[in-house]
Formats: C-alpha cells, structure tokens, sequence
C-alpha cells in the first residue's frame, strides 16, 4: 500500500493573542505547528502501517523552507519520505489554487514513488479553517473523496471509513485511489519514538520549487490566480463572558439556572 | 463560467424523507436582502427523493423560483450524485452567486463543486452583504479558529460560491407561495462503479 498524507504547518491558534490597541493578531512568538487535523490523518495512515508493514508513507507540504519541521515531525512519527513544495509564485495562493498546485505536485511525486492508493488529507487547517484543500485535491485529481473520516480499514479494492455525520456515525466503502480528510477520532495519535526522531533528523527532504511542472499555468496559483481575495480582516467583538452558577448542592443550582432561563423567556 | 441571469441561488438541503434541512430556508433570509440589491432573482435549489415539503417550504419563505432535481438516487447524500446535479443545473441556469449552508455535507460538496466550476468559495461565513462598490457579494467568516474575521470577495469569476454556517440567521417570516417550480429531470447511476457505499463497521 502506498499513501500520501498531505500536511501543513500552522501558528497554534490556541495561543495567538490579539494585540488590544491594533486588533490585529500578535503572531509573534506563537509556535509553528503541525495540523492537528494531519495529525490525525498520520495516524490513520500509520494504523494501516500496522497491519500491513509493507505500506509506505510519503508526506507532503507546501509552504516556506522553515515547513520542513513538519515534514521531520512526521518522519518522527510514521512517515517514510517528505517532499516540501515551496516557490514564491506559489504566495498568496486561495484554496483553488493551493489545491491545484498540490494536485501537479502529487502527480510529480508519483512519477517518483508510484501511483498513490490514497491520498489522506486533514479535514481543515486550524488557520485558513476552510476544510476545501481535500475536496478540491479530490477534483483536480477526479479521485473519489470522503470526508470527516475517524477511522478506516483496507479492504480487498479499497478502504471502509467511518465517518462523521451530522445525525451520528456512517461507514463509506470506498474504492482506491481515492482521497479522504480526517478528524479527530476518539483517541491520541502515537508520539514520535527516539529512533524515528533520530532517523527524522538525518532525512533529506526534495524540494518541488517554483518550476517543477512547466505545464502547469501560472493564471491558475499565486495571488493573481486566486479567484477569491481577502479583502480586510479585522478581529471579533470581544465575546461577553458567562455567568457562573455555584450554589452549596448540584440541586440548587440547577433550579437556579431554571429560574434564569425562565425568567430570560429562554425556555 | 458566464452568468447568464443576476440571479442568488439557495441550495435546499435535504433529509432522507425529503423534507428541508433548517440552514436552507435559514438562507432564504439573507438570500432575499442580497438577490434584491443584485437586482436577481432569489431561486431555491431542491435536490432530493419525494421533495414535494421541501419545495413548498422554499416558496413559503419567499423563493420566487424553486428548481427540482428529484429522484431516488438522491435520497441520500453522495458527493457525486449532487454534484453532478448541481453542476448541471449552473451550467444550464447561470446564477450570478450560489449558497450553500455549511452542514457536513455542504462542506463536503461545494469545494468538489466549486472547483469544478473552477470558481471561489468562501467557506462558512457568519455574515453576509453586498459591496456597494463592485456589487460582489463580501462574505464574512471566522478564521485562525474565531480569533480572526476575514471579508473574501470573488471579482472576477461567477458564480461566486460561500457556505454559510447554519444558526446565524433566522428564517424569513412566512408568507403567501407564489414561487414558479421548475422540474428538472436530471438523473445518475445510483450507485457509481467506483465510488462510495455505505456499509456497517
Ligand atoms: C483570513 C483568511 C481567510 C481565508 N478564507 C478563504 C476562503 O474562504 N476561501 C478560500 O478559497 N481561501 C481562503 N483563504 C486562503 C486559504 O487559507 C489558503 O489557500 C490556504 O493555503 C489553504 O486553506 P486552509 O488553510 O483553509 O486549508 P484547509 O482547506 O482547511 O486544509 C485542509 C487540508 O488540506 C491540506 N492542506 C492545506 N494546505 C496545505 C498545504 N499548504 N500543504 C499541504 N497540505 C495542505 C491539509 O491536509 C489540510 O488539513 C483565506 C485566507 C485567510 C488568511
């Protein structure tokens, strides 16, 4: 089995603060990160790995030289080989034209590594938040797709994923090569050990730059190929903290809050 | 692609049974403010089995034209099948903008449908408005998980695409069904060779 795990490094979300004076947000000192979501995709990938040690791993990203961390994080953890896809014509990109240029990359990968049986996505990134990157991937490569995958498990032409659905839990067959995006499942995913991290730190990772597809067409990435623009950000109204219910017994309170609830004509 | 027509189209999601999941008749809300200032139409788009509740419900709450895709092969949700559909239906129609509401499904079907159009989509969206300016839709959302508002446009490519998350708006008032229904038959294989079924664990 061979899989690609599509992964991004991101700021930890949970610890950017807004600058109170500028409203803008202080990145400042806030650690890069692998997704939490790619994570859990690794993981998945990896359980694969456990039963069928044959399996090989390849992760990919894209972004600036410094997201190579993420790419030794996951040798680390499970991944076999890396590859970082970073150009400056690559900026600014949107989602469409993120995907379209890991779509060309995939396909340069494969020239290397052989035809992907999956392509495992997270199911967002915790800082563009979009969860569109998989999907997209899925159309520009016309791979059938799951999403908000929790776990999964090889089958005789495919894979079987148990996914997230609005009303409960659904499992999807679906055949390969086909692309899915995880969320997070019910348990932790592995650590590194200190043999892969040692093996990490000695990896060698190939850079897919500004012109590792001449087909591909430039009116299609970067800024000035993206269809969809930021026009300004700004941040949020500072929510109004809540209200903290504390009575002597659990009775209390809860008929406190009845009361609240009723008296607000919230019930 | 061209638009064809000013028109703001509301994706209907549905349930099994055919009726209406809330966030569709939710964005009929905002659909009305905005396809007023686009100077379009506000078109409901029913895909679905046994739609008949469903398509009544989008004229009630003030669609001036409900589109149908029906059949049994839609009666739960595949990537595939509705997107197909709803491509369809933008190639055949050129609405100028298209809302999606962001369940699971939506989100799972508009990036597969936008970018086969090969347009933007701003995803999730808590609020919504018109640019006085270029007459783009200026869609609202969270980012950087809530600590960051962003407002994305589209200028140049149609239809401009957004998820809207469901919640954030409340239903229209209610009011007398004068919408035109147009039945589109479109049908897919039920089941396509490669692709998706659903199974136990
Ligand atoms: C405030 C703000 C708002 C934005 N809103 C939109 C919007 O509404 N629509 C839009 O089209 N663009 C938007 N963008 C641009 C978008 O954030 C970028 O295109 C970004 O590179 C990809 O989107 P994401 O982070 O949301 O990824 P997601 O689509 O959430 O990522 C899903 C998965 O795709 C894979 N993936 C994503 N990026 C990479 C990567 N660089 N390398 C490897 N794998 C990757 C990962 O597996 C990831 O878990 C916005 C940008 C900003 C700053």
């Amino acid at each position: 089995m061979n899989i690609l795990v599509c992964v991004k490094q991101v700021p930890d979300t949970t610890q950017i603060k807004i600058d109170p004076v500028k409203h803008t947000l202080i990145r400042e000192g806030v650690p890069a990160i692998l997704n939490p979501f790619d994570g859990y995709a690794l993981e998945a990938a990896a359980r694969i790995k456990d039963k069928d040690p044959g399996t090989k791993i390849v992760v990919v990203t894209m972004g600036p030289p410094q997201a190579t961390a993420v790419l030794k994080e996951c040798v680390g953890i499970a991944a076999d080989k890396g590859y970082l896809v970073s150009g400056r014509t690559f900026g600014g990109s949107d989602t469409l034209a993120t995907s379209y240029i890991l779509s060309h990359a995939i396909k340069k990968i494969e020239e290397t590594e052989g035809k992907f049986d999956a392509i495992f996505c997270g199911k967002q990134a915790i800082d563009g938040d979009t969860a569109q990157v998989g999907p997209e991937i899925a159309e520009w490569l016309d791979l059938p797709q799951v999403t908000y995958g929790l776990e999964i498990e090889a089958t005789e032409d495919g894979f079987k994923v148990q996914k997230e659905a609005e009303d409960g839990m659904q499992v999807i067959g679906i055949k390969s090569p086909c692309l899915i995006t995880f969320t997070k499942p019910s348990f932790d995913p592995r650590y590194p050990t200190i043999k892969r991290k040692l093996m990490a730190n000695k990896a060698k990772f190939e850079t897919l730059g500004d012109d590792f597809d001449p087909t591909m067409d430039a009116a299609n990435y970067g800024l000035n190929g993206s269809p969809t623009h930021v026009k300004k950000s700004f941040t949020p109204p500072v929510k109004s903290g809540g209200m903290k219910i504390k009575e002597e017994t659990g009775e209390e309170s809860a008929k406190k809050l009845a009361k609240i609830l009723v008296d607000n004509n919230i019930v | 692609m061209e638009a064809k027509t000013k028109d703001l189209w509301v994706f209907i999601e549905t349930n099994e049974d055919g009726s209406p999941k809330k966030v569709g008749l939710e964005l009929l809300n905002p659909g009305r403010m905005m396809a007023d200032k686009q100077g379009g139409k506000l078109v409901a788009v029913v895909i679905g089995d046994n739609v008949a509740e469903s398509v009544e419900q989008a004229g009630i709450y003030g669609a001036d034209q409900v589109i149908v895709v029906e059949g049994p092969e839609y009666k739960q949700y595949t990537t595939d099948a509705y997107v197909k559909a709803l491509y369809h239906l933008t190639e055949k129609y050129g609405p100028t903008t298209i809302m999606i509401g962001a369940t699971n499904n939506g989100r799972d079907m508009g990036p597969r449908f936008s970018s086969r159009v090969k347009t933007g989509l701003t995803a999730d969206c808590t609020s919504l408005d018109i640019d006085e300016e270029t007459g783009n839709v200026a869609w609202t959302r969270p980012a950087f998980g809530g600590n960051l508002m962003a407002t994305i446009m589209c200028p140049d490519h149609r239809p401009q695409c957004g998820t809207v998350r469901p919640g954030v708006f409340k239903k229209p008032e209610a009011g007398e069904n004068k919408a035109e229904v147009i039945k589109e038959e479109f049908h897919v294989a039920p089941r396509p060779s490669r692709g998706c079924q659903r199974g136990s664990w």
